[in-house]
Formats: structure tokens, sequence, C-alpha cells
């Protein structure tokens, strides 16, 4: 059941992140809601599910976005894997984590986006676009990090409970 | 002989004591009698008639306030109902006014074949100005299509599935079309950037440019059809030694509030890769 969730939860992030938040902007940049579900979804200890999760949410944004294909399919599998790298060393610090998983995965995946670009010979400024599009994105990401992390331990919670040890 | 004498007397006095009253109240002044008699009457009556009110309602009182309430959660509830669609008529209004000024802009280049479609999404990534449109290939879409507005120049179809297009706006730093001056008659290039701002390019610098010129598809290299509006000079910017003069451009297509777009679908893109030694 967890891991069917995945469909319809993916879904409706990504039509959130197309219609609303692609227009909620802190200059250029804009907040990346699927990579953070999946940041967060992946620092919840009892999901056993996380790359189903993780491919998904790859395969819709790669599908939908006029991004390079290649860019999320490589990010979002290295937010998993950087978020379960740090829940194994960060003990018992879950919000710690989420920003330190939110501040790489998003340097990173508009790093990415910027090379990739750039490679298919589209030249953006690099001052123009750190200042405008990328540090922004970054701030936007850890402004929403917080209200994602506590939704998404909310939904592990309910769809995988934690037993109660006596 | 003396009974009848009596009772004559009777009649006689209470036909005298009702010609009284007659004359009395037709000169008006049985009023002022009868009112030093009635009014503190009325006046007990009043005071009787309240008292009772307020003990009927003492009683009654609950069941009507019971009554109000319901009544009150009925009519906020059509009050919501009204506002609500009151709020749909609004934004079938706006629609239509942008389906109005799009049809007249269709019926004012008729040699132009259209589909009208609604915007629903925008590209996740902050790096690219793209916008996602209800129509596909089902509709007859196919890629390079023009888009357009009743103001000018939106794009183009780069992606097409069967119920949806994806379309990338001249903003995209990706984006780069081929445009003459309207008045300096010269042509040049209007490039996207990531920051959503357009700006002309590769113009010659023996050229003068003007201010507030207008900048049109020039139809060169096919891949838009000619004439069509993407926005006006905002200011020159020609550094000295440049090869080329560039200048901010001032689009005329508000592409933050896009909602609706009109897909030319008689033009067909022209594909000279093939002639690209």
């Amino acid at each position: 059941m967890g891991t069917l969730l995945a469909i319809p939860i993916i879904f409706i992030l990504l039509m959130l992140q197309t219609t609303l938040l692609s227009q909620v902007t802190l200059l250029h940049g804009s907040v990346d809601l699927i990579l953070l579900w999946i940041a967060a979804w992946s620092l919840q200890k009892q999901v056993p599910s996380v790359w189903f999760w993780t491919i998904l949410a790859a395969v819709a944004v790669a599908y939908v976005s006029a991004i390079p294909w290649y860019v999320p399919i490589v990010c979002y599998p290295l937010a998993t894997i950087i978020a379960k790298w740090v829940n194994k060393r960060v003990w018992q610090s879950p919000l710690l984590m989420m920003f330190l998983v939110t501040m790489i995965t998003s340097i990173v995946s508009n790093g990415l986006s910027y090379v990739a670009l750039a490679l298919n010979g589209i030249s953006i400024p690099l001052k123009t676009g750190l200042v405008q599009v990328m540090i922004p994105s970054v701030l936007i990401n850890l402004l929403v990090a917080l209200p994602v992390f506590a939704i998404a331990r909310d939904t592990a919670q309910w769809v995988y409970p934690l037993e109660v040890v006596e | 002989m003396k009974r009848l004498s009596q009772r004559t007397l009777q009649s006689i006095t209470i036909g005298l004591i009702i010609l009284g009253v007659l004359a009395l109240s037709l000169s008006g002044l049985l009023n002022q009698i009868v009112g030093t008699v009635i009014d503190p009457m009325v006046a007990v009556q009043g005071w009787f008639a309240s008292r009772t009110q307020a003990i009927v309602e003492f009683f009654t009182m609950p069941r009507d306030v019971a009554t109000l309430r319901q009544e009150n959660l009925l009519l906020q509830d059509q009050v919501s109902q009204l506002q609500s669609e009151l709020l749909a008529a609004r934004q079938q209004l706006t629609e239509t006014d942008i389906l109005y000024a799009l049809l007249d802009y269709a019926r004012a280049k008729p040699e132009n074949k259209y589909i009208a479609a609604s915007v629903i999404g925008r590209d996740p990534s902050p790096f690219m100005k793209y916008i996602i449109i209800n129509h596909g290939s089902d509709d007859g879409i196919v890629k390079g299509m023009p888009v357009v507005t009743q103001q000018g120049l939106v794009g183009k179809v780069v992606a097409v599935t069967a119920t949806a297009a994806r379309v990338q706006l001249i903003t995209d730093p990706g984006s780069v079309i081929n445009v003459r001056l309207e008045q300096a008659s010269t042509d040049g290039q209007v490039l996207g950037s990531v920051t959503g701002d357009i700006s002309l390019d590769m113009i010659n610098p023996g050229v003068s440019l003007i201010q507030g010129d207008l900048i049109l598809t020039s139809g060169l290299g096919g891949a838009y059809p000619a004439d069509i509006l993407i926005g006006q000079v905002l200011a020159l910017e020609s550094p000295d030694n440049a090869l080329f003069q560039k200048a901010s451009v001032q689009p005329v297509v508000d592409f933050v509030n896009l909602r609706a777009v009109l897909i030319i679908t008689n033009f067909r893109p022209v594909d000279y890769s093939p002639l690209v030694p």
C-alpha cells in the first residue's frame, strides 16, 4: 500500500510544482518540491520503498520538464543516497539532517542543471545564474524544507507506523 | 293604564337617551367622554398584553431561536454558495475576455488557422521558461508550430503528447528568434535569458537603433512566420568596439500572467538541418 501511495503523491506534488510553486519565486529561483519530498521521505527510517519513490519522481520530472532528462535521473537518486548516508551518521537530529540534505542536493541539482544546459549549448552567465537562480533556489528550498519534512514524517508514520518497544 | 304609561315612559326615556347619545356623538362631545373612560382601559389592556406576550415569548423563544439559527445557517450556506458562484462567474468572465481577445486576433489574421489552448502548467525547473498547454497531437498540434496571443509571439511547440504540448517561450535562455526592426529596417536576433528578460542582438553597428522601435519576426530560418510582433526596443547597449549592437527589449506579451494562447496550425517550420554541412 505504501509503495502504491507513491503514484498519487508524486502526481499531486508534480501538479503543485508545475502549477503553483513554479510561480512562487525568490528572484528567479523556485522551490523543488519533489526533490524536497524525496529527501524528506528518504530520511524516514521506517520507509522500505524509498527507491521506488525516487525513481518514479525522477522519471516523472524528466518527462514533464524541458531540462535534460539526465538531470533529475541523476539528482533524485543522489538525494536519496545522500539522505541515507546522512541518516546513518547524524543520529537523532532529523531537522539538521533535512537541512543538510536539502542544501547539498539543491546545490548539486542546480549546479548540474547549469552544466547540462551549458553542454546543450545554452550559455547562461555564471554570475547571473548563481545570483538570480541558484542561490535563491537553495534558500527557498531551505525555507520550505521544514514543512515538507513534517508532512513527510507524519505521512510515513501513518503509512508505516513504528512498533512500540515495551 | 298605569303599566302602559310606565312602559311608554321607559321607551321615551330610552329613546331620549339614544337621541342624546347620537346628538353627543354627532356633535363630537361623545369622543371626549368615551376617551376619558376608554384611555385608562386601553392602557391597562396594553400593559396586560405586553406582559402576556412576554410570558408567551418566555415559553416559545427557545424554539424560535433554534429555528432562527437553522435559518441563519441555511442563509449563510446560500451566501457562501452565491459567493463561490460569483467567483466562478468572474473567473469565466475573465477567461471569456481572454478568449474574445484571441478570437479578435484570429479574425484579424484570417490567413492563419488557429487552435486556442489554456496554459495548464509551467516547467518545474527555474532555468527553463516553458509552459504546458492542454492540446496535443489529438488536436493536430505538431512540434514546431508557433504559439501567439492577441498581443504577440509567445514561442513554439517543442514537445507533444496526445493531449498536451510543451511550449518554449521566447524568454527561455535557449530561444533565438530572427527578427526585423520596423523603423530601422534591419535584421537581428532576439535572445531569451534565465531571468526571463529578452534582448536584441546581432544588430549591424552601422544602423542607428531607435528606442521604441517595433520588433517583428522576420521569417528567416523558417521557424516562425514573418511579421508577428515581439516587443519594442527598450534601452540601447552599444559598447565601444563591439561587433554588434545590443538592446534590451520590452516584450508585448505578459508571460507571467499567460493563461490562454493560440497555436498557428497551418504553419510548418522549415527543417534545414540536412542543408547544414
